[in-house]
């Protein structure tokens, strides 16, 4: 058991003191065990593990070692590509889907010397904020606090076993509406979210292109950080990527300085002792020399959420179309028209909530109803965006409650609604949709159960994040 | 926003279109929860976005290309490797008409 | 079909032209493949995952025929995603551009002088093929091959402007030429695909989808118009339809119906970044465009006084256009125009051959042109060296040297074979002195023989009567 920081075990590999071999074994046999129980994988890659172990500790031997994540374990969420490993995003209609290359994001990663050890449980696709809407077959990831509780979705897996293990890890998380942030608030610990094509989506499939963005789970701002700097950066494959330059994620100059901008609504519609945790949390930023006023982000807590599901239910329609049993994926007997043909493995392959928001997603881009629904919400997208360039006129940073409630119990989750579902996500899609970077870290617990704190600075502002963070986390200990 | 009357005939389009069947009872589940998202979506009507530019990227992309080179495709084993439906190096899809 | 009735007939055309680039629109996949599905990858198999990124060279030559058809420039457009479902179709949405194409307002000039309407000009990626083993009907599966899946295509979409299958058709020639001159459309391995739509006046409109080729448009259009009317005459009404042709029966059936037409449900392509043209880049593509056949026939009629017939013919093709420029450098122009329309594209037509088949070199023509002018060679032997260089590659210079054809025959040689043919053929003399003209054809031929052609049958035609007639 290790539980030391990325950057301290990397420094005891390279001097020899780790096997990362022996160590990806005792990684790949604790999740073998853990997993009975809580689900937070839907598949082990074993053998790729300990390939890529063994071709590490050979570069030890011969002094040619290099990465700073070297032999460290890392879990990919389920609808990042691993080229050769079942990549199902969740879903049963990509049952047997084995990608024939890399996502971009595993290909640097490996070059810094990870070890990739499974894929992790999600919502079906990402469509949800608990992961209770797995896929068809799938199981649900449970909270390592609480097993009656979710671990929150869609990133589940990723966030569960990051709070559960006690081996150095990080995780290859994706955000569409706030799938990193929720489940790291939920379980306690650091999710981070890049701006929108700061790391290339090229091997992620999709969601909602407009929305989708790859981030990082860590325990730690510093491993979460230290993840997304090394996964980030231009990719001609993907022609969303942002040119700029990488900017470095290290400890930076933390609050000094830094102006934070309480959002007024997002606090009131948490409840009450989330929003408590959050505010004692938020002094002590100010304790560290931060500035702190409150400010308003009224279009964005009363649009944000219908926007959101608007815009990602029509591409997400979209983007599922791919799937019919033809070239990947769940196949069944060629009989019968094509029509007669797709339509009955998209309605075997697909879950509820997936069939849910692919009947919306249509609905809302069928003509008569396209400028009503996709294209208003479109142009709402833009007043949202202006109302956030605003804010970020006065201050550096928001900070607001990740999720108004802590990690709730699944027989709370059964009686909402897919629209009360929906509504929980106010705090994280207004950043979602505007494409903003944000982090959410641990802010404190009601009854032992987490609660995140969520910061969100400007585009391109990750290093901001990343320092406010960093500092907070460590007076917050 | 259009006056849209959300009952099991639209839904019923809606699904045909999605190439979804669904069952007696999925409809049964399906409509008054469409019906209830739907009527939030309606909200938007609230604020008057007529003349906004629409943002369909969080940031403003623009002109991406690449080069007309050639590059290494997958080979016919490798294309062809995720599908059971397959004969004489073509996919086999079902019935076009 | 009367000049009346034709006027009733409204046809609009919407023709998908495949861009002659090495790779494909959206990846860099190539654009040609012996195998099926030897020429994929994610990105035009629609794995998940996968993104496109915008070939540039497509974007210019998109570019260079919306200016070509005097098209509005939009200097900002996207990407749409239209979604629908079908095999060929390897994401089940096309990515294509709907709202703001590339360029729109254009029109093209027919050759009777008719301006056609273009509404748009866009950039799209073309679906797989598709293989039906024993027939579309009868087939219970069916075969794809995904080498064509994203090969880059311009949309080129007409007003219903047209009025008869002819006009179409000539519309596809026109188009072809400007295409042609452009160098975005390789003729040869390159296709075009169209869907048309007919009406008769008055009546719902029936749109003919994927016709390949500009004689198959023609014949689909012409079975349409007798269809329809004969549905008129019988008191029926035409349905709004879409119909597929038959290649082989020259006939079109119904497909489906203007009901059961798909909701494509566009929305932007959310995967590619909008797009924003500088005036710099877009003069540089206009800089670069070629003298079109329209402006060429023109200034050939003002600066060689070419009848405008003959400049229209010389400048339908681009390499026709220069290899004329480049003769009438050394021989004379009314030389050169009738050898390169008559003899040299007398061959080609003769033979089924487009001049981007064959490899002829400007040198060889223009020095076979030079030898017919100086009288070194005569009309017949040219002709005879133009085919054996036309089919077989072999030089004129040396097929003529060779043969011995060089006109090196004298007066006295002509007058020695003359002599020697009317001794041989005095049945023959006799005939044409009681009046039969035919006869002094068949002398001419016995004389052409005699001397191998060397010599011009006008000019032993004329020595013959003067001989026949002083005797
Ligand atoms: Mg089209
Ligand atoms: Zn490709």
């Amino acid at each position: 058991m290790d539980a030391t920081s990325i950057a301290d075990f990397v420094k005891q590999v390279v001097m020899g003191k780790i096997s990362v071999v022996q160590h990806t074994e005792q990684v790949l046999s604790e999740i073998e065990s853990t997993n009975s129980e809580f689900n937070h994988f839907n598949l082990l890659a074993r053998d790729l593990a300990l390939q890529q172990a063994k071709e590490i500790d050979a570069e030890i031997k011969t002094g040619r070692h290099k990465g700073k994540l070297l032999g460290v374990p890392i879990s990919v969420k389920d609808c990042i590509c691993v080229k050769g490993i079942e990549s199902r995003a969740g879903s049963k209609i990509l049952s047997g889907y084995k990608p024939t290359f890399n996502a971009t994001v595993i290909k640097k990663a490996r070059s810094e010397g990870a070890i990739i050890v499974g894929k992790t449980l999600q919502d079906e696709f990402g469509f949800g904020t608990f992961s209770t809407n797995t896929g068809v077959d799938f199981p649900t990831p449970l909270n390592p606090l609480d097993k009656s509780r979710s671990c929150g979705g869609s990133s589940g897996g990723s966030a569960g076993f990051t709070a559960l293990t006690e081996f150095t890890h990080a995780g290859l998380a994706e955000s569409t509406g706030g799938s990193i942030a929720c489940p790291a608030a939920f379980c306690g610990v650091v999710g981070f979210t890049p701006t929108y094509g700061r790391v290339s989506r090229y091997g992620l499939m999709d969601y909602a292109s407009s929305l989708d963005k790859i981030g990082t789970m860590g325990k730690t701002v510093a491993d979460a950080s230290l993840l997304l700097e090394i996964i980030s950066g231009h990719d001609s494959n993907d022609s969303t990527s942002l040119p700029e330059p990488v900017t470095s994620l290290d400890e930076g100059k933390g609050e000094a300085g830094l102006k934070v901008g309480i959002v007024k609504e997002l606090f009131e519609k948490s409840d009450e002792a989330v929003r408590k945790e959050c505010e004692k949390a938020v002094s002590e930023m100010e304790k560290l020399g931060a500035s702190v006023k409150e400010v308003s982000l009224p279009l964005n807590s009363e649009y944000g959420v219908a926007a959101y599901y608007l815009l990602s239910m029509s591409e997400a329609s979209t983007n599922l179309a791919k799937f019919c049993g033809m070239r990947y994926g769940l196949h069944g007997k060629l009989e019968g028209s094509f029509n007669e043909y797709f339509s009955k493995i998209r309605s075997e392959g697909f879950g509820k909530e997936a069939k849910r928001r692919i009947l919306l997603g249509t609905f809302a881009r069928m003509s008569g109803f396209r400028d009503a629904y996709y294209l208003r919400a479109a142009k709402t997208r833009t007043k949202l965006i202006n109302e956030f360039k605003e804010v970020f006129k006065e201050v550096d940073v928001l900070a607001h409650p990740t999720m108004p409630v802590v990690a709730p119990k699944f027989s709370e989750i059964k009686k909402l609604s897919p629209m009360q579902n929906y509504a929980m996500d106010l705090c994280t899609v207004p950043a979602s949709l505007a494409g903003l970077p944000h982090i959410s870290l641990n802010a404190g617990a009601v009854k032992k159960m987490p609660v995140g704190l969520m910061l969100t600075a400007d585009h391109l502002q990750e290093q901001k994040l990343s320092s406010a963070a960093f500092s907070l986390e460590g007076a917050l200990k | 926003m259009p006056d849209v009357k959300i009952d099991k005939k639209l839904l019923l389009k809606v699904a045909q279109n999605a190439r979804l069947n669904l069952s007696e009872a999925e409809v049964k589940e399906f409509l008054p929860q469409l019906k209830e998202i739907i009527k939030s979506f309606n909200k938007l009507d609230a604020l008057g976005v007529f003349s906004e530019k629409p943002s369909f990227q969080p940031l403003p992309l623009k002109n991406v290309f690449r080069e007309d080179k050639k590059e290494k495709c997958l080979s016919q084993k490798e294309a062809l490797s995720n599908t059971k439906h397959k004969k004489d190096g073509y996919f086999l899809g079902p019935k076009s008409v | 079909m009367t000049q009346d009735a034709e006027k009733d007939i409204i046809i609009g055309l919407e023709c998908h032209v495949q861009l002659d680039t090495e790779s494909k629109l959206f990846c860099g996949c190539p654009t040609t493949a012996d195998e099926p599905n030897s020429a994929c990858c994610e990105v035009c198999l629609g794995f998940p995952g996968s993104r496109p990124v915008l070939n540039k060279k497509a974007l210019d030559y998109a570019l260079k025929v919306s200016m070509a058809l005097n098209c509005e420039i939009n200097k900002e457009f996207f990407f749409s995603r239209k979604t629908y479902f079908y095999p060929d179709m390897s994401k089940n949405f096309q990515i294509t551009q709907y709202e703001i194409p590339v360029g729109k307002n254009g029109y093209l000039t027919l050759s009777s002088g008719k301006k056609i309407k273009i509404e748009r000009v866009h950039i799209e990626e073309d679906p797989a093929a598709l293989v039906h083993e024993s027939g579309m009907v009868m087939s219970k599966q069916t075969l794809v091959d995904y080498n064509r899946s994203g090969v880059p295509l311009v949309e080129i979409v007409t007003a219903p402007d047209m009025q008869s299958p002819q006009e179409a058709r000539d519309f596809l020639d026109q188009l072809t030429t400007v295409l042609q001159y452009l160098g975005v459309f390789d003729e040869k391995d390159g296709t075009l695909k169209i869907d048309s739509n007919l009406s008769i006046k008055g009546n719902e409109r029936v749109e003919v989808k994927n016709v390949t080729g500009k004689k198959g448009v023609e014949k689909a259009l012409a079975f349409e118009a007798v269809r329809q009317k004969g549905v008129i005459l019988k008191g029926e009404t035409i349905s709004r339809e879409t119909r597929a042709f038959n290649e082989q029966t020259f006939t079109t059936r119904a497909l489906r119906s203007k009901e059961t037409e798909a909701d494509y449900g566009y929305i932007f392509e959310p995967d590619l970044p909008a797009f924003e043209l500088g005036e710099k880049y877009l003069n540089s593509i206009k800089q670069g465009l070629p003298e079109l056949h329209d402006a060429k026939a023109k200034r050939f009629v003002q600066q060689y006084s070419l009848d405008e017939y003959t400049a229209g013919v010389l400048s339908r093709n681009s390499s026709l256009g220069g290899i004329f420029e480049e003769a009438v450098k050394s021989v004379d122009v009314g030389l050169a125009a009738k050898f390169l329309t008559r003899e040299l594209l007398g061959i080609l037509n003769y033979n089924n051959l487009s001049f981007e088949a064959t490899e002829i070199k400007v040198e060889e023509l223009v020095g076979l042109m030079q030898m017919l002018e100086k009288g070194d060679v005569s009309e017949k032997n040219a002709k005879q060296a133009l085919i054996k260089y036309i089919l077989e590659g072999v030089s004129p210079s040396k097929f003529i040297e060779e043969q011995g054809l060089k006109k090196d025959l004298d007066e006295t040689g002509l007058q020695k074979a003359i002599e020697t043919v009317l001794d041989e053929n005095r049945p023959a003399v006799a005939d044409f002195k009681k009046g039969e003209e035919k006869s002094l054809h068949f002398l001419v031929g016995k004389v052409m023989q005699a001397t191998k052609g060397k010599a011009d049958a006008r000019d032993i035609q004329k020595k013959l009567k003067e001989k026949i007639e002083a005797e």
